[in-house]
């Protein structure tokens, strides 16, 4: 019954979809902001490596189906960030990786958001996103494929009926491991911060 | 100065802006002229204006203003914006009137010529007003006839509006209220509530009785209500008809006699109260109550009369099957006396066809008669009809053809009678026949000879069913394509 119920969810999610007013796309730059990738280590061994990226510099892309208050949002980011320094553990460290050096972060996400807009229909609006999605990371030697929770505040100015500009801030946060060897992985805590803007056109 | 004094002497230059680009609006929607039962149409250019702005501008140049409305892609979502505006000013408000009412009837006794009077009239305009009073007082009504002691008067034409209704009327008033039939035409500008649908003229028809002892009755569509001059106490209008007026009522009485909605006739008091029927309305029920006796009495002598003829009918039927039972009597004693006389041996010939009932009624051996032995005590019959080729008299089977030696009183035998010689070749079972049965294989029919048989199955996955064919082993033959069938021969 668990795998009947899924094409119905799906189904029903399309559903919802359709029935919304109005679809929008937009696209947008982000120009700054701070990654950050913590790499556990076992048990009580607290942090091993905390790495710091920034500035950020990257483009978003999204499609939003709006129905008054409410939206639905699928959104792809690609960000990267040259490195800005690591913090090391005092007491342990990954034999692998003493000799690595640590490479910019290249990060791909994909998130699906609700939002709220309490000012929908206005040409001036606030809307509020929170979302779940996938993060792909690529800073060398830490690289892995996580789940991520992100939430994000945008400023939306309509120029004309369909065109408008943002721009805004979005934190997302991540899990994941991280293949250090081949029998052997650490888990990885992702933050990521970054100021945005962009331009959105109404379909 | 600083920024806010910038940013209140920037809104104010807009606000000026915005409201002389409205006013140039209304101004050219003015110089474009209107209909005369219409008002000026302001097309609102990209939905600049909101209501509000149309809301200001019909209150700054004292208009009625209407609008409507349209669902547009904006801002990231579906809004509803005014699409056209409609105003008016307050002073063409009677032209309009005149425009839309002017001609209800064909007359042109209304026209925009016709000039306010100082009187006033009772109609009832709208459900919250009839919460209290049905006829309302409104003094603000334009009127072609006259007027007395400032209530109109006499026949005429009229009309009377405010933002909410309009409404326009023609007929015979009496000192403010309706005389007769007073047609009224009726337009509600509003979602009043009041069950008239907005902006659809609707006429309606309504009539006043005289006063009398301070009380009238009015009717509204096909409704009698009664009303006081005071308009202090009324009965709401849910008669069906008003059959005698208080006028006609006997002093000290004092009553009028109404149809009421279930179609009775009632007397009611000032009050409202029913109190009795009225004497026409007894006398009906007086008629009713004789019919329905009569009817009764009607019934019970019809009843009467059925049970006779039923009684008369049965006691017929019990004679005929006594006629019937002493037939049959008569009949069996007639055939048993045949039979015994049968039993007479001596009477007996060579070739005779003897005849013996065979333990139960109606089974019958017959036999022709071959010959006697020397005293005539036993004689030998050959066998024709018998009850069962198997079946057994004295040892002996009872085969067709078969002879034996029966003795020739004591027993039964006697010649017999056509009826018996008819019922024994009727139930002839004399003749023996071998039956066999035999097993004999042929092809099975479900898989026709095969041994497989194809069927359709479906399969149910998540993503929804499926069928396919698939080949079994037929059960019916188990898969040798033969079957034995058991066949039962006679010979």
């Amino acid at each position: 019954m668990k795998t009947r119920l899924f094409p119905v969810l799906v189904a029903l999610f399309f559903a919802v979809g359709m029935n919304a007013q109005v679809k929008n796309i937009g696209a947008g730059a982000a120009f700054f902001g701070d990654i950050r990738l913590a790499v556990q280590g076992a048990e009580d061994h607290g942090n091993l490596y905390v790495c710091s990226y920034r500035p950020v510099l990257g483009g978003t892309a999204y499609y939003e189906m709006s129905s008054g208050s409410a939206s639905h949002m699928f959104e792809i980011d690609y960000l990267t960030a040259p490195l800005a320094g690591v913090k090391e553990s005092e007491k342990y460290y990954i034999k692998e990786w003493e000799s690595v050096d640590f490479q910019p972060a290249k990060v791909i996400t994909g998130f699906y958001y609700i939002g709220i807009n309490n000012r929908s229909a206005q040409r001036f609006q606030l809307p509020f996103y929170f979302g779940v999605g996938l993060s792909y990371n690529d800073a060398a030697p830490i690289k892995f494929m996580g789940f991520a929770v992100g939430a994000k505040l945008r400023a939306r100015f309509y120029i004309t009926d369909r065109i408008g500009i943002w721009g805004g801030g979005s934190a997302k946060f991540g899990y994941g491991e991280t293949q250090v060897t081949a029998d052997m992985s650490k888990s990885v805590y992702q933050r990521v911060l970054a100021l945005e803007a962009g331009i959105t056109f109404s379909l | 100065m600083n920024w806010r004094h910038i940013l209140a002497a920037f809104g104010a230059v807009l606000a000026v802006t915005c409201a002389s680009a409205q006013e140039k609006l209304l101004k050219n929607a003015i110089k474009e002229g209107r209909k005369a039962d219409s008002f000026y149409e302001i097309e609102n250019p990209n939905y600049r204006f909101s209501l509000s702005d149309f809301q200001s501008l019909a209150s700054k140049y004292d208009c009625i203003l209407e609008y409507s409305t349209k669902d547009v892609q904006r801002f990231g979502s579906v809004s509803q914006v005014v699409d056209r505006a409609y105003l008016l000013p307050r002073s063409e408000f009677n032209d309009f009137i005149c425009a839309c009412l002017s001609r209800p009837w064909g007359g042109a006794g209304l026209s925009s010529k016709t000039q306010r009077g100082s009187g006033w009239m009772y109609f009832y305009p709208d459900k919250q007003a009839r919460k209290e009073s049905y006829f309302f007082k409104y003094d603000n009504v334009w009127w072609s006839g006259r007027t007395a002691d400032g209530l109109i008067d006499g026949s005429g034409e009229g009309f009377a509006a405010n933002d909410t209704w309009m409404v326009a009327f023609k007929g015979t008033f009496c000192k403010g209220y309706p005389s007769g039939s007073i047609c009224f035409r009726w337009l509600s500008k509003k979602k009043t509530g009041d069950g008239f649908q907005q902006d659809k003229v609707v006429e309606m028809t309504t009539a006043c009785g005289t006063f009398h002892d301070d009380i009238a009755w009015f009717k509204i569509g096909d409704r009698y209500g009664f009303m006081d001059a005071a308009q202090q106490r009324l009965l709401e209008p849910k008669y069906g008809m008003v059959l005698q007026d208080f006028k006609d009522s006997f002093p000290g009485t004092n009553y009028a006699v109404i149809k009421h909605s279930d179609g009775l006739e009632w007397k009611m008091n000032r009050n409202g109260e029913l109190f009795a029927y009225s004497d026409h309305q007894q006398q009906i029920f007086a008629d009713i109550e004789a019919a329905k006796v009569e009817a009764e009495k009607r019934k019970a002598e019809e009843r009467r009369l059925a049970a006779e003829k039923r009684k008369a009918e049965r006691a017929e039927q019990e004679k005929e099957a006594a006629r019937k039972r002493v037939q049959a009597e008569e009949k069996r004693q007639s055939y048993l006396a045949a039979i015994k006389a049968n039993m007479d041996k001596s009477r007996w010939l060579q070739g005779d066809r003897l005849c013996l009932e065979y333990f139960n009624p109606g089974n019958y051996i017959t036999g022709t008669l071959e010959e006697f032995n020397a005293d005539k005590s036993k004689c030998r019959i050959k066998i024709v009809t018998s009850p069962g080729s198997r079946m057994q008299y004295n040892g002996e089977n009872l085969e067709k053809n078969t002879t034996m030696w029966i003795a020739t009183s004591g027993e039964g035998w006697h010649v017999a009678l056509p009826e018996e010689i008819e019922a024994a070749n009727r139930q002839d079972n004399s003749t023996y026949q071998a039956k066999t049965q035999l097993r004999l294989p042929r092809k099975c029919p479900d898989c026709n000879g095969s041994g497989w048989k194809t069927e359709t199955v479906t399969h149910h996955g998540w993503l929804g069913s499926y069928t396919e064919r698939e080949s079994k082993k037929c059960y019916r033959c188990d898969g040798s394509g033969w079957i034995e069938e058991t066949q039962t021969l006679t010979f």
